[in-house]
């Protein structure tokens, strides 16, 4: 999973739990890894968690993949530690509003949530308020879909207890104490990520074909489609390699694949 | 059924909103400007949504009543569509839906009377000619009209308007209101199947054929007109077979007197919406079938769909008069 945090001390509770290691290449964010997760430091407000985000589809993992804005939020009616779903992002001087679609089956509060560009004290309205959150979503959402998109927030100050300053031990405390739903989120996203996924066993053959033959660029989509096809329509994986056996180079492969598929195009 | 409910701030204190706030009082509810903030942003995913749609209110302040194309149609010279809600209960694999929103939550319009008002405008254009309005263009007419109560109103108001003509479209069982009142003479409630097989794999949450003719046989007896609708046809193993017995069963179980009309439409996509689909279900069985594009949309190749048509027709025709059947033909074509 891929996470997005404006502060280390946010960071902290994931790296302890999946065992992070802080990648060494020169990066303008701090990034930790393994090989399931990334977390990207951010720095503080909406320009720099944007820029963050689109480092993070672009330099460190190049494909899209779900994201979680993870940190901690003030809010104008919820407890102290509680963690919240943003299913309303706003910021008042820009005329997106952001909903992030209600795909997280989870116990947990939803909330708007307003990004600002100083911290809140006034706590003007029941709802969220945060300082990243918005400007993680601009850049998001041009690397993937909504759903994959979300803004997971702790409420760490309100009008009761209100912010006086940062407090890196109460947000690390805060976060800490809530890893296992990070976890149960991430897992949740990732599923759903992975069920509109085409079978990996298609992408391995394709990559096995590419390795035995040259195609060209529209026989490679046809390579795509035709492999794609044959698994939609149920041909076992025995018969197209079979079929690559026989044939000495890749458009006959194509050729007598896409001639074999014909029986089986009638809907069952 | 509804955990999200999203609402225009301009129908908060709607009755009809009010009504679904108190039917659904655990829902999430989750104020917006305007319902296309929700709904229209591209970068949505439609399948992921249907899993679990949203509810979205709103008050529909554009043009409400749409002419049908002319290919479309039962026999009436003038035919309009209006869409009250956009998106559908059931989950079919062709639906055009799929295709053409970029969301899957079920988008209300709740200011009911504004449509009955353009019906009524667009009725009278020419009051001596009949005019037939489709309600089950962008979703289901009666699958969730527990929660619209949208045909009950349009009841109502076609009863007041008898120069007026409505179809109901609908794949489900929910016709207790129909049950409960006495027919209307221009009202029809069509019913559109595919064979059982291909409905169980390709018609996700869709009542079965005999539920549905079950409902249809107590319709009948009450008095209602009724269509049939063969549309998409969906080619398939043993399609003859298949597509036989299903309109055997039908016409065993409703009386040839009681239906008003059949249509018979091939499976057919604009082709941008047929790619979007074949991206979300990239491994679906019918996006790999014997389809060929032509003019702008996708259909199967055109001597499969005539033959399967011709076959569809000629069976129908054992039970119904040819003035009754009709073809809802692509445009291009
Ligand atoms: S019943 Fe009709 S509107 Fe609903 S999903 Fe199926 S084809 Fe689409």
């Amino acid at each position: 999973m891929n996470f997005i945090t404006a502060f280390h001390a946010e960071a902290l509770p994931l790296i302890e739990k999946f065992q992070l290691s802080k990648r060494t290449e020169a990066s303008p964010f701090p990034v930790f890894s393994n090989d399931r997760h990334n977390v990207v430091i951010s720095g503080m407000g909406r320009a720099q968690a944007s820029l963050a985000t689109q480092y993070l589809f672009t330099e460190v993992i190049n494909t899209p993949e779900p994201i979680i804005n993870l940190g901690i939020a003030g809010h104008g009616e919820l407890a102290i530690g509680t963690p919240f779903i943003a299913n309303r992002i706003l910021h008042l001087d820009e005329k997106a509003v952001y909903y992030p679609p209600p795909v997280l089956k989870l116990n947990i509060a939803n909330s708007g949530l307003q990004t600002c560009d100083i911290p809140e004290t006034k706590y003007s309205h029941p709802i969220g308020y945060d300082m990243e959150a918005h400007g993680f979503c601009s850049a998001a959402y041009r690397s993937i879909t909504r759903e994959f998109v979300q803004s997971i927030k702790f409420v760490s100050d309100n009008p009761t207890s209100p912010l006086v300053s940062f407090s890196p031990n109460l947000a690390s405390k805060i976060i800490g104490t809530h890893v296992e739903l990070i976890e149960e989120i991430a897992n949740q996203l990732k599923n759903t990520f992975q069920e509109l996924q085409l079978d990996p066993k298609i992408y391995k053959m394709i990559k096995e074909l590419k390795s035995t033959y040259h195609f060209t660029f529209t026989q490679d989509y046809q390579l795509e489609k035709l492999l794609r096809h044959a698994y939609s329509l149920g041909m076992h994986p025995n018969d197209v390699t079979h079929i690559l056996n026989q044939s000495s180079t890749g458009k006959i492969f194509l050729s007598v694949l896409s001639q074999k598929l014909e029986a089986f195009r009638t809907l069952p | 059924m509804i955990d999200t409910i999203y609402f225009e701030e301009q129908v908060e204190e709607h009755p009809r909103t009010l009504r679904l706030f108190q039917r659904f009082p655990k829902a999430i509810r989750i104020p917006c400007s305007h319902y296309k903030e929700i709904f229209n942003p591209s970068g949505q995913n439609f399948r992921v949504q249907k899993k679990k749609p949203a509810l979205i209110l709103a008050k529909n302040s554009g043009k409400l009543v749409h002419p049908v194309p002319a290919t479309y149609g039962i026999g009436g010279t003038q035919n309009f569509y209006f869409s009250h809600m956009l998106n559908c209960l059931y989950d079919c694999r062709y639906c055009f839906l799929q295709g053409m929103y970029p969301s899957a939550h079920y988008l209300l319009f709740v200011n009911y009377e504004d449509f009955f008002e353009e019906i009524t405008k667009a009725a009278s254009q020419k009051p001596n000619e009949p005019c037939w309005f489709f309600s089950g263009y962008d979703c289901d007419s009666l699958a969730l009209e527990s929660l619209t109560g949208f045909a009950k109103s349009a009841l109502s108001f076609f009863e007041d308007h008898p120069h007026a003509f409505l179809e109901l479209r609908t794949k489900s069982v929910a016709t207790q209101l129909l049950e409960k009142r006495l027919p209307l003479a221009n009202v029809i409630t069509a019913f559109s199947f595919t064979p059982q097989e291909i409905s169980d794999s390709i018609e996700n949450g869709v009542p079965s054929v005999s539920a549905r003719l079950s409902v249809m046989k107590k319709l009948a007896k009450k008095g209602w007109s009724l269509g049939i609708r063969l549309d998409p046809i969906i080619d398939c193993t043993d399609f003859e077979k298949r597509y036989e017995s299903l309109i055997t069963e039908i016409f065993q179980e409703i009386p040839a007197s009681s239906i008003h009309s059949v249509s018979l439409g091939p499976f057919r996509l604009p082709e941008p919406f047929f790619k979007k689909m074949e991206k979300l279900y990239p491994s679906e069985a019918l996006f790999a079938g014997n389809l060929e594009k032509r003019g702008r949309s996708i259909s199967y190749r055109k001597a499969v769909e005539s033959q399967r048509i011709e076959t569809c027709q000629n069976l129908l025709l054992q039970h119904v008069p040819s003035n009754k059947l009709f073809f809802c033909q692509p445009v291009e074509d």
